[in-house]
């Protein structure tokens, strides 16, 4: 017989059973209405089979005064059941399993946190035969125990301060409330436009093939440059050609106005479709579509310039940024300058100044740290070429110089330069010659580029994302509101 | 026994529902409604969980909270008769899995890329001009986290019953 001394636990249970008046709660008890009043409450193996643990435990504290406590115990699971899940062979009414961290988190869940402390939880195992098989019912204790004391909660909680409401001043839009869903929308009847030269509707093959596969039962109308009739019935993707020279042939020989060609567009087209395309990257034939009698339009661009247009793809194609890895402004507050020179929030200014005998740097910074990689610098200056003097410029690294010149005549400059150590810090400098008077010049800061490319994709992918963005949209994430649904 | 599941916690409590407004939400579910109710949420959210739950009947609010595994949670999911929470993981879940899902959206973030996606969600926000403000903490918010205070736990049952019991045309026909 291997039994557990179990006073070596400190069990604590009698000297809380002894706190008076107690009450000594029984299954299917009516408890007292008045509450507040108990010095101690005792739960003898009750919790175990009520649903409700959380309105039993706020039930039994509720009866307790301030200092009072209330005492559960609760069979335990791997001493009394023996099991890990339920249900129970020996006792089929009981709900939950319990070890001490679970009859303490219905304990924590039930009650405010404040509004009482833990004094006391323990296993009991006093008198436990461990030997005994797992048929045989146990003997010495084999349960939980856990004395909780009621106290005065403080006037603090737990919740995060917000601040309180105020009155913001919404200039725009009024507040109300939105209710939206999205539709799932089909698209039987599809105009698709490719206006520009052939090279260009090569590239957009793809796109078109993807229109295809996303609405493989659809009705579409191709319309193309004249030039382009044989490429598309060659690729052999639409139901329908139409031909409209909304581009001169060729570009260089002919003014592009397409916008003065709208109404001639509109002539052409003027069935209903549920969505219309145009597929060329550039926006000067989105016009086309304003007229359109189509559920949806789009097109590569921004709503500001197409507001026609309710499936755009936001990004600009012949944007210049997407060639630059990075690119930062630099403002004049890095630079330092000559006392002999005017600085103002907006400029520094160096006029009339005289020649000196050897090099004389008159405006010097940003020491900035760059990583290694190949750069270009564009300084912002206005030169006087016409008073007389030379103005020589450098840029240099941990202060060697790197890059040398002098201005000559022009202003709009872009300096190269490479870094190619770590922790290389960029200067840029402006000085005199010897023995030379200096330009007179105004200075604003620059423009610091780290050349490579950041986000340029082909054409064939603007047009490819442009499809799928639109598929994704009429298929299913297009909002709707309660208006729209409705008609 | 058919279950909903509220799913009161995002990464970002300025994402977050007022715990409050959940209370009431799963009060008029207790009193109006015949099924279960399933809250759910992370291990380090189980504290604010109970919060929420300490009010109700354990038989009908369970407290999943930090319980069982990310299998189970998806199964809870799956088989919910609606699902609502705020623009939270447990939404994006809801809306992937096609499960009719009810989402208050707050104003911290742009709701046009942020929403949940699928035919059975519907979006509740509130027009706000300070949204989205992109903060992170409610805390930080000036205007008492108006976008999200002023959406009523009324007008989220009132949404999620219809979701339930009818398709989103029907919903929208009758949401004035």
């Amino acid at each position: 017989m291997t039994v557990s001394p179990g006073a070596r636990s400190g069990d604590m249970l009698e000297s809380y059973l002894v706190v008076a008046p107690r009450l000594d709660l029984v299954a299917g008890q009516h408890l007292p209405e008045a509450g507040d009043s108990l010095a101690a409450v005792y739960a003898h193996e009750l919790l175990q089979d009520e649903a409700d643990y959380r309105g039993v435990l706020q039930r039994w504290f509720g009866l307790l005064k301030v200092g009072g406590v209330l005492i559960l115990t609760v069979p335990h699971a791997f001493l009394d059941a023996r099991q890990d899940r339920l249900p129970l062979a020996r006792r089929p009414r009981q709900k939950r399993l319990y070890t001490p961290a679970s009859l303490l988190a219905e304990v924590e869940e039930a009650l405010n946190p404040n509004t009482y402390r833990l004094r006391w939880l323990a296993d009991r195992d006093g008198g436990y035969d461990y030997a005994l098989d797992r048929e045989t019912p146990p003997t010495g204790q084999h349960g939980i125990a856990l004395v909780l004391e009621r106290i005065e909660p403080p006037l603090w909680d737990l919740a995060p301060t917000i601040a309180a409401a105020s009155d913001p001043d919404f200039t725009f839009e009024p507040p109300h409330m939105r209710v939206e869903t999205m539709a799932a929308n089909g698209a039987a009847r599809i105009l698709l436009l490719k206006l520009d030269h052939l090279g260009d509707f090569l590239m957009a093959v793809p796109a078109m093939r993807a229109v295809r596969s996303h609405f493989p039962e659809a009705h579409i109308t191709l319309v193309v440059g004249s030039w382009n009739v044989g490429i598309a019935r060659h690729v052999a993707i639409a139901d329908e050609l139409l031909t409209f020279d909304a581009l001169p042939r060729n570009a260089e020989e002919a003014q592009v106005d397409v916008a003065g060609k709208v109404a001639q567009f509109d002539a052409l087209v003027q069935r209903s479709y549920d969505l219309a395309i145009d597929l060329r990257s550039f926006g000067d034939t989105r016009i086309l579509l304003r007229n359109v009698d189509a559920v949806h339009k789009a097109g590569i661009g921004h709503r500001g310039a197409h507001p026609f247009i309710d499936i755009f793809l936001p990004i600009d194609p012949a944007s210049e940024a997407v060639d630059h890895a990075w690119h930062a402004s630099i403002g004049l507050q890095e630079f330092l300058t000559l006392d002999t020179c005017e600085r103002t929030p907006f400029q520094i200014a160096c006029s009339g100044l005289a020649a000196a005998e050897g090099e004389q740097v008159l405006l010097w910074g940003p020491y900035r740290s760059l990583v290694p990689g190949d750069y270009l610098f564009q300084p912002y200056l206005d030169l006087d070429f016409d008073t007389p003097g030379v103005l020589a410029y450098d840029i240099a690294m941990n202060a060697e110089r790197r890059v040398f010149g002098v201005f000559d005549g022009r202003t709009d400059l872009l300096i190269p330069f490479s870094v190619t150590g770590k922790a290389s810090q960029f200067e840029f400098r402006l000085a005199t010659l010897p023995g030379e008077r200096p330009l007179d010049f105004r200075f604003y800061g620059g423009k610091l580029i780290k050349k490579g490319a950041s986000g340029t994709l082909h054409q064939s992918e603007y047009l490819v994302l442009l499809v799928e963005l639109v598929a994704m949209r009429v298929k299913g994430t297009i909002l709707r509101d309660a208006k729209d649904l409705s008609r | 026994m058919r279950h909903v599941v509220v799913a009161p916690f995002s990464n970002s409590d300025i994402r977050d529902w007022p715990p409050a407004h959940f209370r009431a939400l799963i009060a008029r579910f207790v009193a109006d409604w015949d099924g279960l109710i399933h809250v759910v949420g992370a291990p380090g959210q189980a504290l604010r969980a109970r919060e929420i739950v300490r009010p109700f009947d354990s038989g009908r609010v369970v407290n999943q909270c930090g319980r069982g595994s990310w299998g189970e949670a998806v199964t809870l999911i799956r088989g919910a008769a609606c699902v609502v929470g705020n623009n939270s993981g447990i939404a994006h879940l809801a809306a992937f899995e096609g499960v009719r899902t009810v989402c208050v959206f707050g104003g911290a973030h742009q709701r046009l890329e942020w929403r949940p996606i699928g035919v059975n969600v519907v979006t509740l926000s509130r027009a706000m001009a300070c949204s989205p403000c992109h903060l992170h903490h409610a805390a930080d918010c000036p205007f008492g986290l108006a976008c999200l205070e002023e959406v009523a736990p009324g007008l989220v049952f009132e949404t999620a019953i219809r979701l339930i019991n009818q398709t989103p045309e029907e919903v929208f026909a009758n949401v004035a």
